[in-house]
Formats: structure tokens, sequence, C-alpha cells
């Protein structure tokens, strides 16, 4: 959010900084339409971020702007209440989840999203998770501790590519460059292909443990 | 959806899967994918002294038209040259396969990796 936009309160007429209430009369400001959701919630833009500050500076906006707290107001104000509720929901999902955090930073850091031609080297990854995969039978009695391993193989890739994720965009702040972001954004594709096969190793280890 | 009745067929018996020796500099390797959604598609070509491709494996994690139209395209590549192998289109491999337009894509991921296999080829023989 830029604070030293000024804008006009539409309710009293005098001029007020972005924000979320006007700073005369306390009024309910619409939410900017490019409205970051970092400074929404008073955080650094990086990737790394502390979840429990998120979540309780979510909770804080969200009791001051719950359209309960509006219901004897003004209809423009609790409509206001409603869409500064989907805003704060909708920027606690984005930031939360890593893979749509990375990809709502490239697009603030001014990326366009892409079909990017795939990467042979993670092709041939790819081709080795699912082969690894392919030979785990659920009802065997190996399944469990083979399961386990490829779950921790997965979890070390994925854990790599968002420590990549984050130097990158440090990275990017010292020196802003397109190529970091193509980077950025082939790890994100990493991130969500692990995460898909963390998903499946989920599920067959839910069968495995039915069939034992 | 229904699968076409040569879809199940080659999805039911697929032919050629399996491996050829990838450090072989007779051999050529296709790997192809959108990996995001988990498909990958591996072909590999045998190219004799004659120049014919002598033998061809497939190796496909994917839906069902992604595997046919794999297995497919190893039958069609065996016997031929690799510039005659190059004249495959996706759009044979979809009408072959009858493949509906929500399909195309695996049969343009087919046509991608027998031109990934050969530039794999030919990239061999040139260092060799």
């Amino acid at each position: 959010m830029n604070q030293t936009a000024t804008q006009l309160c539409w309710s009293c007429r005098g001029p007020t900084p972005a924000g979320v209430q006007c700073t005369t009369c306390r009024a309910l400001l619409p939410p900017a339409p490019d409205l970051d959701f970092f400074a929404l919630f008073g955080l650094e833009r990086a990737f790394e971020l502390e979840m429990t500050t998120l979540e309780t500076r979510h909770r804080t906006l969200q009791r001051q702007l719950h359209p309960d707290f509006f219901a004897q107001r003004s209809p423009t104000e609790r409509r206001l209440s409603l869409e500064w509720t989907t805003r704060l929901n909708e920027g606690r999902q984005t930031l939360i989840d890593p893979v749509a955090r990375a990809g709502y930073l490239l697009a603030r850091l001014g990326w366009k999203e892409q079909r990017l031609p795939p990467d042979p080297e993670f092709l041939e990854e790819v081709m080795e998770l699912r082969e690894a995969l392919e030979t785990v039978d659920p009802q065997a009695t190996n399944a469990l501790a083979r399961l386990s391993s490829l779950k921790n193989l997965a979890t070390t890739r994925l854990q790599a590519e968002m420590a990549q994720i984050a130097n990158l965009f440090r990275t990017w702040q010292q020196t802003p460059d397109d190529a970091i972001c193509l980077t950025i954004a082939r790890l994100v594709d990493r991130m969500r292909y692990h995460r898909r096969y963390l998903e499946e190793l989920d599920r067959l280890e839910e069968l495995a443990l039915d069939a034992h | 959806m229904a699968y076409n009745e040569k879809v199940l067929d080659h999805y039911e018996n697929p032919r050629n899967v399996g491996s050829l020796d990838k450090g072989d500099l007779q051999v050529g390797t296709g790997m192809v994918g959108a990996p995001a959604c988990g498909d990958v598609m591996k072909l590999q070509i045998r190219v004799n002294d004659a120049g014919i491709i002598d033998d061809a494996k497939f190796k496909t994690f994917g839906c069902g038209s992604a595997i046919a139209a794999s297995s497919l395209v190893t039958e069609w590549v065996k016997g031929k040259t690799i510039d005659e192998a190059l004249t495959i289109k996706n759009k044979d491999i979809a009408e072959e396969l009858a493949l509906p337009p929500v399909k195309i894509h695996c049969s343009v991921l087919a046509e991608d990796a027998i031109k990934s296999a050969v530039a794999d080829y030919r990239s061999k023989q040139k260092g060799a």
C-alpha cells in the first residue's frame, strides 16, 4: 500500500492517505485496487515469512473490519467492510501458501506468468520419482518404509527449492533482473510437482496403513 | 469420458514399453512432458548403421491417451529413417487414435518426443 498517496475520503471529503480508515473521520476506505498483501499485513515483501505474525495481523484486521461491527453503519461502509474481509482472506490464502506466495511475489515484481518449456533435467527427475513410486506395492510389508524414504527425499527437495527461492528474491532486491524471475518461476514449477508427489505419497500411505 | 477402441488397445497392451541404453551412441532419448501436471514421456530410438530406426521403446506416466500416443509412435517409427520419423505429425497421431480435442496435447507431446529423441541422437553422432 502506498502510504504517501492521498485521496479524498468519500465520507468527509477530506484528504486521507490510502489505508483501511480515513484518518479524519475514521470511515472505512475502499481497498486500493493494487493493494499489496504484504503491506496489508505490515510484512516485509519477501518470500520468507513469519506465519505467526501473518496470522496475528490477519486476526486483528479481521476483528477491526468484520461486517458485524458495521451492521448499524451506512450501506457504503457495510459493503466496504465486506470487501475488506474478502481481501483479507484472499491475502491470507495467498501468503500462507508458499507456491501462491512465490507466484504473487513474482507478479508484484512485474513477471508475467507463462508456460515454460520444460527443463530436461527436471523431466528426468520426474521420471525417476514416478518410477520409484511405481515399484511401491501398498500391500507389501516394506511399503511404509519405502514410502517414508520417498517422502523424505521429496520433502528435502521441496525445502531446498524454497530456500533457493528465498535467496533469489533477496538477490532480485539487490539487482532486479528478469533472468532471476525465470529461475524462480522454474523452481515454483518444481515445488508444485514435488507437492503433488507428496500428496500422492500420502494417499498411498493411507492405503498401506489400511492393508496392515 | 469414454476412450476410443484404439486408445484402449494401446493402453491395455502397450507396445514397446521399456528402456534402451541411454549411453549407447546409436540410441536417441527424448524426454518431454508437463511436469507440473505429472505427465512425462520418454521415447527412445535406436538407429542402425544403415540409418534405420530398428528399435524404439517408451515409458510414459500420464493419462491413457498419452500412453496410447507414445505406444503408437514407437510402432510407427520402427523401420523408418530418422528423416521419415520426423514427418510424423501430431495430427496423424490424433487422427489414428481419434483423440478428442481435450486430448490433442497428448499427440503433440508424442510428436515432440520424436523430435527430441532425434535431436538427442543427432547431437550424440556429432559429438562422436
